[in-house]
């Protein structure tokens, strides 16, 4: 007798014919992901990075690995969900590209702000409700860990695949009275490629 | 409003978080509020099967002399419990509001945070900050 119920089985299109926007309503809403069932995710993603590490800078820089991947993925996603793709060269363009595009599609809105410490050369990324995190509460015996961490290794991720080589480390808030959950992301940048962004702007202004 | 003492239960029936408000009142030792709790869930829970017509909800509300107690119980088994002042009036709901809020926040800060393990004391500060917050909020 021939099996009946395999034709009863609705067939899913395969992943290769699926649209990319599949899921959402409309291309124009990508989905969005509840933020309880990200905080759960990201609260046992912090657990799985504590296994075998020694020092909460280790700690750190598992999250940052774990954030490096989804960096790298993030990128491609957002030059071509762009209207308008166009690929960075600048050294402020290509952070600003981060703190409008890439924060909108991450986390729903723009970053706070960009800050240039001139002395050190170093950019300073700052989101003022960063939701990541926002329901981790670190003990005092971890009080160096800062998992925010895990977006500094997106930023990493993001600044790297466009040839900015850099180093990203994540800090607390300044003012943790009027914005508990501000996280700062302190983007330094390679001598190469701070160099090489000073030729192009002289290049440039000729 | 006042509140005097604020419980959290786990499922179990041990106390794993309390909060004296209002330092004016004589303290008892750390013993007796997990003692007094220990007996108010298996009171809980007799009264749960105490029910002729079945599916009761356990014990909500207690009024004495003194002070009035209320408690929610989550779905999981949780009891948040508030004992407060004889002036309180549980207009509207406004208690059971104030309790399911509470329920919230331990939702959010205390069980999406991994440095708390499951039916321990919860030591968590953010929970903690957003508790007081919240009671103030209330007691207006």
């Amino acid at each position: 007798m021939a099996d009946l119920t395999l034709s009863l089985k609705p067939k899913l299109p395969s992943v290769l014919d699926r649209s990319l926007y599949f899921g959402t309503s409309s291309p124009k809403k990508p989905a969005e992901v509840s933020l309880s069932s990200f905080c759960f995710l990201f609260a046992e993603i912090v657990g799985y990075c504590r296994q075998q590490v020694k020092t909460t800078t280790e700690w750190e820089e598992r999250l940052a690995s774990i954030g490096y991947q989804v960096g790298l993925r993030t990128l491609d996603l957002c030059v071509s969900r762009d209207k308008a793709p166009k690929r960075e060269t600048s050294l402020l363009s290509m952070l600003l590209f981060i703190q409008n595009s890439c924060w909108k599609m991450l986390f729903g809105k723009p970053a706070s702000s960009l800050l240039e410490n001139e002395s050190e050369h170093t950019y300073i990324i700052v989101d003022d409700d960063m939701q990541v995190d926002r329901y981790i509460s670190v003990p005092a015996d971890f009080a160096d860990l800062n998992c925010a961490a895990f977006v500094a290794g997106i930023v990493r991720a993001i600044l790297s695949e466009a040839q900015f080589h850099c180093r990203v480390t994540a800090h607390s808030s300044e003012n943790p009275a009027e914005f508990p959950n501000q996280r700062r992301f302190r983007v330094e940048f390679e001598p190469h490629v701070l160099a090489r962004d000073a030729r192009l702007n002289e290049a440039r202004k000729k | 409003m006042v509140v005097h003492i604020f419980w959290v239960i786990n499922k179990v029936g041990g106390l794993i978080y309390d909060k004296k408000f209002h330092p004016g009142l004589a303290p008892l030792g750390v013993n007796a509020y997990l003692k007094l709790s220990g007996c108010f869930h298996a009171q809980h829970a007799l009264a749960r099967q105490l029910s002729p017509v079945g599916g009761d909800s356990g014990i909500e509300y207690i009024e004495a002399e003194d002070f009035k107690l209320f408690c929610y119980e989550a779905p999981t088994g949780v009891k948040f419990v508030l004992i407060t002042g004889r002036q309180t009036q549980n207009i509207n709901g406004k208690v059971d509001a104030v309790l399911r809020a509470i329920y919230e926040l331990y939702a959010d800060y205390v069980l999406k945070n991994h440095f708390y393990d499951m039916d321990q004391p919860i030591r968590v500060e953010k929970w903690e900050t957003k508790l007081e917050a919240l009671i103030e909020q209330a007691e207006l």
